[in-house]
């Protein structure tokens, strides 16, 4: 049994190093906290998104009580071409998935590949990442059901 | 909507291990009991769970029950998962419109 890889392809009219700025440093701009958050999960609005735009920096959401919940730490980083983020919204590192975007110039504009990866094959390669993927979204989602219902 | 049911079903590493297993052959509740140190009632627990969730589904063959991997909770999560990944990088690619468009101004 497969299930395929999320990917996701745009292309966006800045160069590469604005482009991986605004996603990366510039997150809090257009992250879809009121849909997408642990706050929102919970029908709340968080107080703030932090990025630290560095090699093992961290995405960190404060909530409307002041509680620091953390998204995932950059494990590569390669400035303007790609980084991949451990991705576990709240639970412990070891139990994260990975989502990794690239950036390509093409003329003065820049295509982005992100790639969210999926257990490729139940009980077969990477049983562990299978579990850690899972693990990673089920403290979001769990809370999700009504807003992913809208 | 049962996304939600899908990751909390998931979120037990037994109820993760029985899925495993189920992905190379469906089983019945007895087979499983072979594979995990924890008694038929408990594995029967987590199947009910699991089917809750829409990630597991039974056959009955003859006096038996398989339990066989469902594609449908699974599927629902992707979907969801494919949905967040469109809503942010829209969202993204219309700030990185608007970028652009205070530099030409």
């Amino acid at each position: 049994m497969t299930f395929a890889d999320i990917v996701k392809t745009v292309t966006v009219p800045l160069d590469q190093d604005r482009a991986f700025t605004l996603f990366t440093r510039d997150l809090a701009r257009w992250w879809p906290v009121a849909s997408h958050s642990i706050s929102a999960a919970q029908h709340k609005t968080p107080q703030k998104l932090d990025v630290d735009a560095v090699l093992n920096g961290r995405i960190t959401e404060t909530l409307e009580n002041g509680q620091i919940t953390v998204w995932g730490h950059f494990s590569e980083w390669s400035p303007p071409h790609s980084f991949t983020l451990e991705w576990y919204v709240g639970r412990d590192a070891d139990q994260a998935t990975r989502v990794r975007v690239e950036f390509a110039a093409k003329g003065e504009a820049t295509e982005l590949t992100l790639r969210h990866d999926r257990f490729e094959s139940l009980g077969q390669d990477g049983p562990d990442v299978s579990r850690s993927y899972l693990r990673g979204w089920d403290t979001v989602l769990t809370g999700y059901e009504n807003l992913a219902c809208n | 909507m049962t996304y939600g049911n899908a990751f909390a079903a998931l979120a037990d590493v037994r109820r993760r291990e029985i899925v495993e297993r189920l992905a190379e052959q469906p089983l019945s509740v007895g087979a499983l009991a072979t594979h995990f140190p924890i008694s038929r009632p408990a594995i029967s627990q987590h199947l009910k769970i699991l089917s809750d969730a829409g990630l597991v589904h039974v056959q009955k063959v003859g006096a038996r029950r398989i339990y066989a991997l469902d594609n449908t909770g699974i599927g629902h999560m992707r979907a969801y998962l494919d949905r967040l990944w469109d809503d942010a990088l829209a969202s993204y690619t219309r700030a990185a419109h608007a970028l652009s468009e205070e530099d030409a101004s």
